[in-house]
């Protein structure tokens, strides 16, 4: 075989072997992204919410308030009415929940509140949502979208329920900020052309560190691999 | 709310018991109360699973899981609850209470339930325990990380009441069955924790280019290499490590024997010449024999290459002393078979030792000497100077001084 076939069929050899393990690497960060996806978004599914935000979403459906029965010491009927008057006046879908906090219905505190947004995102639209737990107790989000509102429960969760919540609700047209997500910006490596870029100069790291082990392997034996570079 | 305005409502018109009153009310129809706030996520079916088993205790029960009322004065508001519930109904029976602020069970036997035994409450209690401690093995070996409902607690109690107060002690009634039902999602609550900072996102294009990209490279360059290598010559040694090779083990064993022969001979003239010397020789060069004498014996048939040649060192440095008035036998440093020192020369680091003219021109010419080896514990030869012995300590005798007081007989 001269020398040249050789070059070739080792450079063919070679190549197919990337293309392969480069094809197999993806996969498997593929896969393995899309399980942790899917594990993060489990707690969330409809069939296993609880019957505390099951009964929570569907009482704001009609007003975008929901008292709990068991919250009626917190918000009573009238300022109920209150709430969703001022939800009624704002630009932006607001949800109002009052109810006790409490970690054995079925869920975490945080896990409550995940639900709580993963329910209204599937309702559709964006808007902000609120929920009440006593006096600077509770959250202020957004759903449907990315965005931010600067109402923070531990700082203004403050005084009677019936006055401040209409107060804060009438708040949210003003201080909530969207955010537009495109694909691009989220990409840290800056699209395929960034992320081969990247990949050339990681790869050319790990290859350095490739031939400084061999090479330690070389002086410590006293014997090279058979063959070389260019035969 | 006013008083006497009728229970609490929510947005829906769903019934809340938010007094010591309403629960009274609600448990002369129901013996079990349960509301959504301590419902487990699945209130309904936890109300009808704790209503069937408190149907077939064969005593009064009675359960409540609620919200604490507003107004109560205590921190363990599940006691303070039972209470004052039993003091305003005035039922006897066993209670059971949780509130959603303590989450454990308040439990209490009130009236002589089983006339047959004295301590209806600590029997009951502890066969619950023993129960309770069975279905939470069963649990943690299906959940690890599940959490444990107060409801748990309530419905064993339950179960054992089904068979009335317990009897005796360490004992719990119920089955392997009944055990483990208590492992559904009912009485457990899986401990999950949806991600707070770290969100979990499909890979972007960026992403599978650099893995792409970073694996093709290191596989391409790696993977050509070793086709190339296919039909090489095998492993070819690098250009310039071309050292002495070491003696093969054939070799050190004929080196050994030589050496024998060689101790046993000086050792025989040693013992010949001592025996003559008598008193015309000064007693201190006798002794200095004698001692060489005594620690070459055991040496001179060792199987150790450098202990013969130690022996050898030993029998000549007597017979030196012997010979001569004054001074000691230096053998050479590098290899004491080389025989007596002639010279002084610079080894490694500037050091003068003494050594033969063999060795002595070798340093000068800087070729490579031949020191006396001496194997490692994996089989590895090196200098023997370059290991820790009494011999490199001593160098044979080549560095001076009453070095054989040194060598162990």
């Amino acid at each position: 075989m001269n020398r040249v076939v050789r070059g070739l069929v080792s450079v063919t050899v070679a190549g197919a072997l990337a293309a392969g393990s480069a094809v197999a690497a993806t996969q498997i960060l593929h896969d393995r992204r899309a399980e942790a996806v899917a594990a993060q978004a489990a707690p969330l599914a409809p069939e296993v919410r609880t019957d505390r935000v099951r009964n929570a979403l569907a009482g704001l459906a009609d007003d975008g308030v929901y008292v709990a029965p068991d919250a009626r010491d917190l918000l009573d009927k009238r300022g109920e009415r209150a709430v969703a008057r001022a939800i009624a006046e704002a630009e932006t879908p607001i949800k109002v929940i009052v109810w006790t906090k409490t970690n054995k219905a079925g869920a975490s505190y945080f896990d409550q509140r995940q639900q709580v947004e993963a329910g209204l995102t599937e309702a559709g639209g964006r808007g902000v949502y609120l929920i009440w737990q006593g006096p600077e107790n509770g959250d202020v989000d957004t759903y449907g979208a990315y965005g931010f509102v600067d109402v923070a429960p531990y700082e203004d969760f403050t005084g009677d329920p019936a006055r401040t919540l209409p107060r804060l609700v009438a708040q949210v047209d003003a201080e909530v900020r969207w955010y537009e997500r495109n694909s691009d910006d989220s990409d840290y490596w800056g699209g395929t052309g960034g992320g081969i870029a990247a990949g050339l100069l990681i790869g050319s790291g790990v290859l350095l560190a490739v031939a400084l082990l061999y090479g330690l392997l070389m002086v410590a034996v006293g014997r090279r691999l058979p063959g070389r570079w260019l035969w | 709310m006013l008083p006497g305005s009728g229970p609490d409502t929510g947005s829906d018109g769903a019934v809340f018991a938010g007094t010591i009153d309403e629960i009274v009310a609600a448990l002369d129809q129901d013996p079990v109360l349960v509301e959504e706030v301590m419902g487990n996520g699945q209130t309904e079916a936890l109300q009808a699973a704790l209503l069937e088993k408190a149907e077939a205790s064969q005593l009064p029960v009675y359960v409540v899981l609620t919200k604490a009322p507003a107004g109560l004065t205590t921190q363990n508001t599940a006691e303070e609850l039972l209470t004052l519930l039993h003091a305003r109904s005035g039922k006897d029976g066993v209670w059971l209470v949780s509130t959603a602020d303590v989450g454990h069970v308040a439990m209490q036997v009130y009236g002589d339930l089983d006339p047959a035994v004295d301590d209806e409450f600590t029997l009951l209690r502890n066969a619950s325990t023993n129960a309770q401690g069975e279905a939470f093995k069963a649990i943690r070996s299906e959940c690890g990380d599940c959490q444990i409902h107060p409801a748990l607690e309530i419905g064993v109690t339950l179960d054992v009441l089904a068979h009335g107060i317990p009897q005796e002690w360490g004992t719990q009634p119920l089955t392997d069955a009944q055990v483990d039902s208590y492992t559904s999602s009912l009485w457990t609550a899986p401990d999950t924790q949806t991600a707070h900072y770290e969100r979990a996102e499909m890979p972007t294009a960026g992403l599978y280019a650099v893995v792409a990209t970073v694996t093709a490279l290191t596989v391409a360059v790696v993977a050509y290499r070793l086709v190339q290598a296919i039909g090489g010559k095998r492993h070819p040694r690098l250009r310039g490590s071309a050292k002495p090779a070491p003696p093969t083990l054939a070799e050190r064993n004929t080196a050994v024997v030589d050496a024998r022969r060689e101790a046993a001979a000086a050792y025989r003239a040693l013992e010949k010449a001592l025996g003559r010397a008598g008193n015309r020789v000064a007693w201190e060069r006798r002794d200095i024999a004698t001692a060489c004498l005594e620690r070459a014996e055991s040496r001179i048939g060792a199987d150790d290459l450098l202990e013969v040649v130690g022996g050898l060192v030993l029998a000549r440095t007597g017979s030196y002393a012997l010979a001569h008035a004054t001074g000691q036998y230096r053998c050479c440093y590098v290899d004491p078979r080389h025989g007596a020192a002639t010279k002084e020369a610079p080894l490694g680091g500037g050091v003068q030792v003494p050594v033969c003219a063999a060795c002595a021109a070798a340093l000068a010419g800087k070729r490579p000497l031949a020191p006396l080896l001496s194997a490692g514990r994996f089989g590895s030869l090196a200098p023997y100077y370059e290991r820790s012995s009494v011999w490199s300590r001593t160098g044979f005798g080549s560095l001076g001084g009453d070095w054989w007081q040194e060598v162990p007989r």
